[in-house]
């Protein structure tokens, strides 16, 4: 395996092929830098002009592209708190205050450096998993993946904040939002009022902007100034970088969470983020500045959403089954190649599979080098005063929530859950319980339903559900853990911040 | 030095108005194509022959998102309706996805004009709703010309544990048959069907995201019985079949001109469900449910995806996409390129799309009537009463 991975780096490597990988990945950028605009547009764009491309070329294409869009993405997190794409929010949590307080260029640069990271660690994952994924793929039954669900639900409870009764309230809204639309088993509609516009649910992009981008436009008008509230940007990337450098093992373990979610098919891509963010918030020290600015709230979920699109790629090469809008398409761009997602990629298409993993690497390497380099301008964006921003922002905005389904709805759903969403923020009640709950529904269902359908209640035995629900439980009591020895800790030592 | 870069932040601001306009703007409609009235309304010009889509735009409208098999087939047809088309016009393929492919279609008929630059490509996902009398459906398939037709086929299979080698053990399985399905009324409808035609007890778990999922439910073991169309059966099935985990039984055969069930020539080794039916029960199949089925796997398999024309669309347009379809058939580079996305298969072209289509629209109201009730009683389907 090891020289098919040498041969196809050389064919990478190819001045031609590398001259659109940099085109893939400058979309890439844009695309992520856009705030709304996500992965599945960017493959929507590229589409049509992969017919008819050799393979390898048309991969270098499409994987630039997919590789970078979570690496761009954390412009519009970080400096207006608008998440750049659905992978992007929990970025936000600490990127945005970060930048309130002129650190906008360290917070870029620690992010930039971990997506390069966990893009790398994706990409390594891929290739070490191959031999084994179709054991570990065919080992996740549908209740296997009830339980992952209910893992990311259970993210609700962590990152509630203050008041738990508050966010698992604004989990069961979410869910309530996301079951709009046809049930996922039986033939049904809900909530849909006979508006053929719902029939679908309310589109992702939607409701992740809304909810939060549209409440800070808000906020921002209101308040008048800009972003940054510091006179001037201090910090610069290299701080940020070695801020990374300093949390090495979380920049990992984030990844390494990332791909593995990123594998399991039907989670979505944008849980990946909060996941990550829960898990770092549980598992570090002196956690009490997550969510006003501790650089570690950065560096975990921009990890994890660049781990994870290695991870998704595995069961979409292998089983034609995609983890996400973006990989769906991806499957049909194969298809225009002439090519099948199977068993064949791993044995005569080999070096196919193997250039494209080299793409991913490279392709988060440079976009990270491209995204280092641009940060200190492109950060000047929080000094813009708020009155001459938001109207340019909020047209950027609606264009993203409009891609959607280029509906009328799209408008009136972004308002409305932008409404939604002002009026939580204003009241105190968490808002990415909303969002994960939002996104989880319609998984969640479907796995409960198919479990219970097919095995009764004696799915809740096996093995693997089991051992889910163990680590379910060893993440919430984690919190709890290490909050009580932290404690004795801290009052020793006098309140150290 | 603070000049300069306040000047380059402004100037980068702009690029990304400037970006955002043609990303919002790009997929969105197309372009508006150019006033046909320069060719057919200028008294004074010689009658020259000038074609029909000389110079223009044809957009085709595909009610998925990007990427699905509808659409792929749409963009693969696209340059060869360009390339062979008279007058050589651009196309440009559009997605409308939402509300099952009901809400593209509505608008090709409610919202896209009636001048032949305008063509939506269906798959059966559209037919199914329209046949059912869903309530939503807007348009109506007897108001459109059909020009393409891309037949597919299915093939059933089941696990070894089953202890199911052939027709005469259906009745007597040796474990409860479990089938993983997406939707009562989208494909696996047929697939039910079939097990009613056959008289196989097998419950029907539905919810599946799709017929990936299901597959790796058989492999899993969650359901011992699935269906795949050609495509997917012959990469992922057939492998199977080869170390013995899966046994395939029939295929759902493909509808020869007079609506009768023939062997499926993708699958020549394997008995289409009426050769099944007849070895299991020694006699034809015949009654309400098999109409339903023929009906349905028309609609579903036998002209899977259709390329139309509004009906009143003009006719030198519908003549041109015509011919224009039976050149991309006939291009030796369209049946090479286009190993995977036809799957084989050969596209149904002029008379024969034609009488596909009617066989498809001939379903009666007495077997729509019983197939209203099958689903209401048998899967919970009210809606449509």
């Amino acid at each position: 395996m090891l020289d098919v991975a040498i041969h196809a780096l050389t064919i990478v490597l190819d001045p031609s092929r590398l001259m659109f990988m940099f085109l893939g990945i400058s979309i890439g950028l844009v695309v992520g830098l856009l705030p709304g605009l996500g992965g599945t547009v960017g493959m929507s764009i590229l589409l049509p002009f992969i017919f008819g491309m050799d393979p390898y070329t048309g991969m270098a294409l499409l994987i630039g592209m997919t590789a970078v869009v979570h690496t761009g993405d954390t412009f519009p997190s970080v400096l207006l708190g608008v998440p750049g794409s659905s992978g992007s929010q929990a970025t936000i949590m600490d990127g945005y205050p970060l930048a309130q307080r002129g650190e906008a260029a360290r917070a870029l640069g620690a992010a930039f450096f971990s997506s390069m990271i966990g893009g790398v660690i994706g990409g390594m994952t891929l290739f070490a998993v191959i031999p084994i994924a179709r054991p570990v793929v065919l080992a996740f039954g549908s209740p296997e993946l009830f339980m992952m669900s209910i893992l990311g639900l259970s993210m609700v409870g962590i990152l509630a904040g203050k008041s738990p009764i508050r966010g698992f309230a604004a989990g069961m809204l979410g869910l309530m939002i996301g079951s709009i639309g046809g049930a996922p088993a039986v033939a049904e509609y809900r909530y849909t009022f006979d508006i053929i516009y719902l029939f679908n649910g309310i589109p992702l992009a939607v409701v992740a902007l809304g909810l939060f981008a549209f409440p800070e436009m808000m906020d921002l008008l209101a308040a008048g100034g800009s972003i940054s509230n510091a006179q001037k940007l201090s910090g610069s990337w290299m701080q940020g970088v070695k801020d990374a450098l300093n949390n090495k093992w979380l920049i990992f373990r984030s990844a390494i969470l990332g791909a593995i979610v990123g594998f399991i098919p039907g989670l979505g891509g944008s849980v990946v983020d909060w996941i990550s963010y829960g898990q770092a918030k549980q598992t570090c020290k002196n956690t009490e500045n997550f969510g006003k600015g501790d650089i570690r709230g950065v560096i975990a979920p921009e990890s994890s959403n660049n781990a994870k699109e290695g991870g998704a790629l595995i069961p979409t090469l292998l089983f034609g089954i995609p983890g996400s809008g973006t990989t769906a398409i991806l499957l049909g761009g194969l298809s225009l190649m002439g090519l099948q997602a199977g068993p064949r990629l791993l044995t005569s298409e080999l070096p196919l599979t193997m250039s494209i993993i080299w793409t991913l690497v490279l392709a988060n390497i440079f976009g990270a080098g491209a995204c280092l380099l641009l940060s200190k301008p492109i950060a000047r964006l929080s000094t813009i005063p708020a009155k001459k921003l938001v109207p340019f922002l909020l047209v950027l905005l609606m264009a993203g929530a409009y891609q959607s389904t280029r509906h009328w709805g799209d408008f009136i759903a972004f308002v409305a859950i932008g409404l939604l969403g002002w009026a939580m923020k204003q009241l105190d009640w968490p808002r990415p319980p909303l969002l994960i709950g939002f996104v989880l529904a319609v998984s969640a269902e479907r796995y409960l339903w198919i479990s219970m359908s097919r095995y009764g209640f004696v799915w809740l035995g096996r093995p693997g559900v089991l051992a889910i629900g163990v680590i379910i439980t060893v993440l919430l009591l984690a919190g709890i853990i290490l909050k009580k020895s932290g404690s004795i800790d801290t009052t020793g030592e006098g309140g150290q911040a | 030095m603070f000049r300069i870069i306040s000047k380059l932040s402004i100037l980068m601001l702009a690029l990304l108005l400037v970006m955002a306009l043609v990303f919002g703007c790009g997929g969105s409609g197309g372009k508006e194509p150019q006033p046909a009235g320069e060719e057919q309304g200028e008294p004074q010009q010689e009658p020259q022959e000038t074609a029909f889509y000389e110079g223009e735009t044809l957009e085709m409208l595909v009610p998925f998102g990007a990427g699905g098999g509808t659409d792929v087939f749409a963009r693969f047809v696209a340059p060869y309706y360009n390339k062979h088309a008279a007058g050589q016009p651009a196309v440009q393929v559009v997605n409308v996805p939402g509300g099952g492919s009901v809400i593209g279609a509505n608008e090709f008929v409610k919202l896209r004009k009636h001048d032949g630059f305008n063509a939506l490509v269906t798959s059966a996902s559209t037919h199914f709703p329209y046949l059912l009398g869903e309530k939503e459906v807007q348009y109506d398939l007897r108001e459109m010309k059909p020009v393409l037709g891309l037949p597919t086929g299915g093939v059933v299979y089941v696990s070894p544990s089953t202890g199911i080698t052939g027709p005469q053990d259906i009745g007597n399985a040796r474990e409860k048959l479990v089938y993983a399905g997406i939707s009562a009324t989208g494909l696996d409808l047929v697939t039910l069907l079939s097990f009613e035609v056959l008289k196989m007890d097998v419950q029907a778990i539905l919810g599946y995201e799709g017929r990936g999922p299901s597959r790796v439910a058989f492999e899993q073991g969650e359901s011992n019985v699935d269906y795949q169309t050609s495509s997917a059966y012959l990469t992922n099935v057939v492998p199977l079949v080869g170390n013995g985990t899966a046994v395939p039984l029939f295929s759902f055969g493909q509808l020869d001109e007079n609506g009768n069930i023939v062997r499926d020539p993708a699958f020549p080794e394997i008995p289409s469900i009426k050769e099944f039916y007849e070895e299991a029960y020694g006699e034809e199949p015949s009654g309400v449910a098999w109409d339903a089925f023929k009906g349905f796997a028309n609609a579903a398999f036998t002209v899977q995806k259709i390329v139309w024309l509004h009906s009143d669309a003009p006719e030198e347009a519908v003549q041109a996409l015509a011919e224009a379809s039976e050149a991309a058939v006939a291009d030796p580079d369209f049946t090479e390129k286009g190993v995977d996305v036809l799957g084989g298969y050969t596209p149904y072209i002029g008379k024969n799309v034609e009488a596909a289509v009617n066989n498809m629209l001939a379903v009666s109201e007495e077997v729509k009537d019983w197939l209203r009730n099958f689903l209401a009683d048998e899967y919970g389907v009210t809606r449509l009463k």
